[in-house]
């Protein structure tokens, strides 16, 4: 091949683009041709100048404050697909919860009673919440809403959780471990949504000081 | 019969976290190309973010995410540049003559992190001066490592366009530099 050609197929053999003929061709002119060698040799190095071009670091932090913001812009309102979401097959109407039949896995069962939950600020206090569906149901959406000075473990800042997963016939437990970061003395609200219809569910919560007594149940 | 037991995994926000964070780094990488500033960078990459947080099905769905992302990012981009000719204000800076200063004035100096050599500085230079079109698919291809396959689907031009983008972007490129490109 003339060098002419060679060098109409250096961009591609730099992109790996050619098939392998074409490629042993261009190896055998360049490592004969010092003309087209230099040609390539140029190429390359503008090739390793712009993929060693450096990019100033992002700031601190970076990947979690764009996730957090990303959540916070969505969290201010909640957004409309999530109504959307469980709006799905608005036809079915079904009673989905008969009722939470335990609030803590350390207190006795009083099934349809919400107890309060009493705790101490950096305590950490894993609750059950049992749902009893007299359904299967395959696509149900759970929000909660967790007030000031409570966090839930694993999801620090978050004041808003919204889900889908499937409620089974009878009892669906979900356990959540929350932690007092302040006193406060406010609900938690659970709320389900299916096909149009919603239920809500507040779970009293009191957060104190350590060492503070307890003066309400 | 047993409990169904409920989990908290599937949240949303967790969801998105685990999709998106693995891509946030290369996209705060591509936007500071695009920009030529950091802080508009970080602008450019939350825009997407908080645009993508409520499209997390259709995210998931997404086979390869990265090119994808980067489609997204770049027409965020050439979006903000339109607003900006309306507006005096904005994450983008369109003059090139202000995209070049920034390019330039990214030695740092001594406390900095880095240094620009010779040629580099007259590549961000050479890379300014470039058409949009040629200096795009230069940063996605040539300093960003996207394949010309998939700056296919990014840019919506066949690969031929491509090629032929990319061969006039490196000739004017080489032609700029002249013998900083002799070995």
């Amino acid at each position: 091949m003339k060098c002419e050609e060679i060098i109409e197929l250096l961009d591609d053999y730099i992109d790996e683009m050619l098939p392998p003929e074409q490629r042993d061709l261009v190896s055998t002119h360049v490592s004969a041709c010092a003309s087209c060698r230099q040609e390539l040799a140029s190429m390359q190095l503008l090739r390793d100048a712009l993929r060693n071009y450096p990019v100033k670091p992002s700031s601190r932090g970076f990947a979690d404050n764009i996730l957090r913001n990303a959540r916070r812009a969505h969290n201010r309102g909640r957004p409309a697909m999530y109504m959307a979401a469980g709006a799905v097959a608005a036809g079915l109407m079904m009673l989905l919860v008969a009722g939470i039949v335990r609030m803590d896995v350390n207190q006795a069962a009083r099934p349809a009673a919400i107890q309060k939950v009493e705790m101490t600020v950096l305590e950490q206090r894993t609750i059950s919440l049992a749902f009893n569906s007299p359904n299967a149901i395959n696509e149900v959406t759970f929000i909660l809403d967790l007030p000031e000075g409570i966090e839930l473990s694993g999801y620090p800042e978050q004041r808003e959780l919204v889900w889908k997963d499937a409620l089974s016939n009878g009892k669906n437990v979900l356990q959540l471990t929350l932690m007092g970061k302040k006193p406060m003395s406010g609900s938690l609200k659970a709320t389900i949504e299916h096909a149009g219809k919603r239920r809500e569910f507040n779970i009293p919560l009191n957060v104190r000081e350590v060492g503070a007594s307890l003066t309400t149940i | 019969m047993a409990d169904n037991v409920l989990n908290l995994f599937n949240t949303h926000s967790r969801r998105f976290d685990a999709l998106l964070r693995p891509y946030l780094d290369d996209l705060y990488r591509l936007a500071c190309r695009l920009c030529g500033d950091e802080h508009d960078a970080e602008d450019l990459v939350q825009d997407l973010a908080i645009r993508l947080y409520p499209r997390l099905d259709e995210l998931e769905k997404v086979e390869c995410l990265r090119p994808w992302l980067a489609r997204v990012l770049h027409n965020l981009y050439i979006d903000a540049i339109r607003k900006r000719q309306r507006r005096p204000q904005g994450y983008v800076d369109n003059d090139s003559d202000m995209h070049l200063a920034r390019l330039q004035d990214r030695s740092y100096g001594p406390e900095g992190r880095f240094e620009l050599d010779d040629l580099q500085r007259q590549l961000a230079a050479s890379i300014s001066s470039l058409s949009e079109e040629h200096r795009y698919v230069v940063i996605m291809h040539d300093m960003e490592g996207y394949t010309l396959n998939e700056l296919t689907e990014i840019f919506g031009v066949p690969l031929g366009t491509l090629k032929s983008r990319l061969h006039r972007a490196r000739k004017l490129l080489r032609d700029a530099l002249g013998t900083e490109l002799s070995e």
